[in-house]
């Protein structure tokens, strides 16, 4: 149960939930106003029952520093091709960053993107996104929420970075709500009906038309891009008594890209899919229960194909897990809060093998695929006392467990054990948060791009790719500001990290009969560290953020040391949302950073009449400056009738000022004259115009 | 409350301006394309019962644009030994080659069994390596399969692996009667691992003035080529391995790496193959 104290009328509203609570004969309860709240706090007094302050900003900062966003917001700020998108949002703010405008999924604290855990309604899904990172598979009108955390709690599997928990939420009261989202790229439903009372029923799903529609865009007279998704989202959720809920949910999404090289006479095909589907058993009482069992598959094939060959390289994660957790929160005593459990998970990896085929398939030019089985089984608990009344808490948690995993018949072991402390100090009108812990992950992602693609496979952690291991240390201060509702935040952080993998290898190396990926890997150690700060303003009619902030990172082996390819440097962020009336929302984000950094090249020499490159130490520089500013504005309008809607129309513009971002560059040859000339590749985001129509009823 | 927040604006700003002093700073985030000193860069071929081909140039800065032909050596002196006896190549103006000159000499011929010397010097460049040439393997036939088109062919070489395996093959041919030197095929290197087997490899066009012509991986019937069936030492093999995947996927914006290529070369870039040779003039059928 939650009230939303909005900023209308708070005397009122204060008033009136008052008047519920003394009616339903609750306990002692303080409601603070909206200027009183130590930070923009979430904080529950009564079991069962949430009282939010909640300001006008699509974030919603919680007291240990993660954010929560809803889907209704997400939909009325800028979109990415007609895509509202939480993961895009998310990038807004100045804590969390990615490499370009391809770059799947995100970094923060300059954590490889493949260290963040993404879960879709408690279920882990492997890799959700879409071409290049462009937006998520998280569909917005199926999840009604996302939560970032920006350390991985103890409670979910072992990853190294951040973790992102979408929910999507049931109706179990009769009658039907939902969304209907229409944009130049794809369009989108979700709906959610109840049963009497006894059931809820949700569906939602999208389907793309980008190549008929942008398909003319993507087409140049070297090279051909196309681009097709799809998604399936269901729950149906069961309440079995007043406190025992059954809930089974389904998730599909399915990608194609194609690039066909004219110049080269190569067409490169993706092709991946996550599926997922699940079952979880929910009693609410003063203890929280929570069992789940799930599967989640993660499938992709790479296919090169030319006029006399095809090379296909198929790779896979296949996970099966199962999870209980019993928790309490509310408890209004020293212990505020505790939660334990434990959680299994079997993983098998197809890493990457490769089949050529020319007519018929070539005599020995096929790698034999190397399964490999993971199991990790651990317990997990966490405890927070809180100080009161000024909310300090101190918070323990950690898991422990075991991993094991047998690579072509070698064993594996390694101890899990990831304790994290944090501990939040109201100091005056300001707040200090520290946190440190370890953390472990036993999953690598690794490949030939730099971009993060599905095409990059995953392995366990075996003797040649150990555990990746982080030991981190963080402090955040905030203080509000005497003007205009602003509030000015600093972080700290540093962070040791141990087993970094990188792929090594060359494609040609994959057909191979004797192909073997772990021996393409460089394992490395280093640390990564940032400042950032920012002011945030959070009240009012005009919401939003502008920070700075600073990352970097090192790695080393045994014979060399280099720049981590994900800390992004420099970056500049000012995001704006502006609520006029109630019928417009105009959203703004402009971001500066430090290019991407890449591998430059020493020396040109020529070759066989072609040009051949000798490379500089690995990531020693970086890309041209990046700068975008993107525009959003939402017209919304209600109509009543039988069906009362409220209706969205949105029109976004990427990279309003057309500054060409570089993605790549590349020198290419004239062999009969022999010249040659650097290329640069530049992202397609240059004024790019959207337009989307949503209905929510 | 004013003057402990005045402080803590001093502070932050304090803090804050020489880091948005490092963000504007020029180069702080610009592209960054560091120079090297001229490498001296060999690509040397001795085929054997044939003569040494050896291109001598050096490396140059990468810039905006610029023309490999600024790497040509033409007074450089370039030998090559097998041990016993040493003989100086002779530089010439060659079209047929990029950059457009090249080292060569009659008085020497590629005897199977031995390691091979070159050694090539030009002021302040350097640069030598050794290899030996390992025995040819026979080529057993080409046969010809209908393609994707009427007049396109499938081609494959089959061959039998020799006793002393592993061995290590590189696929090379040139077009019949006309002026232009022999290129690596695409895809064409081949690894024998087990004695006395039956081996297959798919004849691809060589990919080369990649800019400016549309690439075509099949033979046209009626097309005259020769094709060479190139025995190398591993580290050969590796470089046109690694060759082969740079010019496939350099540029593709899915599998790009940033690997420089592998040499046998010391003090220079490239590489020095002698090779066991077996050749074959055929038509496409």
């Amino acid at each position: 149960m939650t009230f939303n104290l909005r900023h209308s009328f708070p005397i009122l509203k204060t008033a009136l939930l008052s008047a519920v609570f003394c009616y339903m004969g609750a306990a002692p309860l303080s409601i603070y106003s909206q200027d009183s709240i130590p930070a923009d706090t979430s904080f529950s007094l009564l079991p069962g029952l949430e009282v939010r302050a909640e300001g006008k900003s699509p974030f919603f900062k919680k007291t240990d520093g993660s954010l929560e966003m809803r889907s209704r917001d997400v939909g009325r700020l800028t979109r990415t091709l007609g895509e509202a998108d939480f993961i895009n949002i998310l990038k807004s703010i100045s804590s969390v960053s990615s490499g370009s405008d391809y770059s799947s999924g995100f970094s923060a604290d300059g954590s490889n993107p493949t260290q963040v855990q993404y879960l879709a309604d408690n279920v882990p899904v492997t890799f959700p996104f879409r071409f290049g990172g462009i937006f998520s598979a998280f569909n917005p009108a199926f999840y009604s929420s996302m939560e970032y955390t920006p350390v991985s709690p103890a409670c979910l599997p072992p990853r190294l970075g951040p973790s992102l928990e979408f929910r999507s939420s049931d109706r179990f009261s009769p009658g039907v709500e939902g969304s209907l989202g229409v944009g130049l790229m794809a369009s989108s439903l979700g709906i959610r009906g109840g049963v009497a009372g006894k059931a809820s029923i949700s569906l939602g799903g999208r389907v793309s038309y980008v190549d008929r529609l942008y398909g003319k865009w993507l087409n140049a007279s070297n090279h051909a891009l196309g681009f097709s998704f799809h998604d399936l989202n269901a729950a149906l959720a069961v309440r079995l008594s007043s406190a025992d809920i059954l809930r089974g949910t389904f998730f599909l999404s399915a990608d194609r890209v194609g690039y066909d090289d004219r110049h080269y006479a190569i067409d490169t095909r993706l092709n991946w899919k996550n599926i997922h589907y699940a079952l979880s058993l929910t009693h609410q009482a003063d203890t929280r229960l929570e069992a789940s069992i799930y599967r989640t598959l993660f499938s992709n094939r790479l296919t090169l194909r030319m006029p006399q060959f095809e090379l296909l390289g198929p790779s896979s994660l296949d996970s099966y897990g199962a999870r209980l957790k019993l928790e309490q929160n509310d408890m209004g005593k020293l212990i505020s809060a505790w939660d334990a459990g434990m959680n299994i998970e079997f993983h098998h990896a197809d890493p990457q093998s490769a089949e050529m085929w020319m007519g018929e398939e070539i005599p020995g030019r096929r790698s034999s695929p190397i399964g490999q089985r993971m199991l990790t089984a651990s317990l997990f608990a966490s405890l927070e006392l809180t100080l009161r009344p000024d909310l300090s808490f101190l918070r323990l948690e950690s898991d422990l467990g075991i991993y094991s995993s047998s690579t072509s018949g070698n064993q594996y072991t390694s101890l899990l054990f990831s304790p994290k402390v944090t501990y939040r100090q109201i100091v005056g009108n300001g707040e200090l948060l520290f946190s440190a812990g370890l953390s472990a992950q036993p999953l690598h992602q690794v490949g030939f791009s730099e971009l993060g693609l599905a095409s990059d496979f995953w392995i366990g952690a075996c003797r040649r790719a150990p555990m990746q291991r982080a030991a981190d240390i963080s402090a955040r201060m905030s203080y509000p500001l005497p003007w205009w509702n602003l509030r000015a935040e600093g972080r700290i952080y540093w962070k040791w990290l141990r087993n970094q993998t990188e792929y090594q290898g060359a494609v040609m190396e994959v057909i191979d009969t004797d192909y073997d990926p772990f021996s393409h890997l460089s394992v490395a150690d280093g640390y990564n560290y940032g400042v950032s700060a920012s002011i945030r303003r959070t009240i009012g009619n005009i919401t939003g953020e502008a920070g700075y902030s600073f990352d970097q990172g090192r790695r080393h082996d045994s014979s060399a040391s280099w720049y981590a390819l994900n800390a992004a440097g420099h970056t500049g962020k000012v995001s704006l949302v502006w609520r006029k009336g109630k019928h417009w929302i105009f959203s703004t984000t402009f971001r500066i950073s430090s290019g991407r950094r890449y591998t430059p090249v020493k020396a040109l020499y020529a070759i066989s009449g072609n040009i051949a490159l000798e490379y500089c130490a690995r990531n020693s520089a970086r890309l041209p400056s990046y700068q975008r500013l993107d525009l959003g504005a939402t017209y919304i309008f209600r109509t009543s009738g039988r069906l009362p809607l409220t209706h969205s129309l949105n029109l976004s513009i990427l990279n309003a000022y057309g500054h060409r971002n570089v993605e790549m560059q590349y020198f290419i040859l004239n062999a009969e004259r022999g010249d040659y000339t650097l290329k640069r590749l530049y992202s397609l985001y240059r004024f790019l115009p959207s337009l989307s129509y949503t209905i929510d009823f | 409350m004013k003057k402990s927040f005045s402080g803590f604006i001093l502070h932050g700003l304090s803090i804050l301006l020489p880091l948005l002093y490092l963000l504007f700073i020029p180069g702080s985030c610009g592209s960054d394309q560091p120079g090297a000193p001229r490498t001296a860069v060999i690509e040397g071929f001795f085929n054997s019962d044939g003569y040494p081909t050896v291109l001598f140039s050096s490396s140059i800065s990468p810039s905006e644009e610029g023309s490999l032909r600024d790497a040509l050596i033409n007074w450089g002196r370039v030998t090559i030994s097998d041990g016993r006896r040493e003989v100086v190549l002779t530089g010439m103006a060659d079209t047929r080659y990029l950059p457009p000159f090249r080292y060569t000499t009659t008085e020497m011929r590629g005897e199977p069994g031995k390691t091979y010397t070159v050694k090539a010097d030009f002021r302040e460049l350097s640069a030598t390596a050794s290899c030996r040439m390992p025995f040819p393997t026979p080529i057993d036939s080409l046969t010809f399969e209908a393609a994707d088109a009427d007049t396109l062919r499938a081609t494959t070489l089959h061959f039998t692996s020799p006793a002393d395996t592993p061995a290590f093959y590189y696929l090379s041919m040139r077009p019949q009667n006309t002026n232009t030197r022999e290129s690596i095929c695409m895809m064409g290197t081949i690894k024998a691992e087990r004695p006395g087997e039956h081996y297959s490899i798919a004849v691809l066009r060589p990919r080369v003035k990649i800019d400016s012509v549309t690439y075509l991986s099949q033979l046209i019937v009626g097309e005259k080529w020769t094709v060479s069936l190139n025995r190398v030492e591993k580290e050969v093999y590796e470089f046109w391995k690694s060759y082969d995947n740079m010019v496939l996927f350099s540029s593709s914006p899915f599998l790009n790496s940033s690997e420089s290529l592998p040499s046998n070369i010391r003090g220079g870039y490239g590489i020095w193959s002698p090779q066991g040779t077996s050749s074959l003039d055929f038509s496409v059928e």
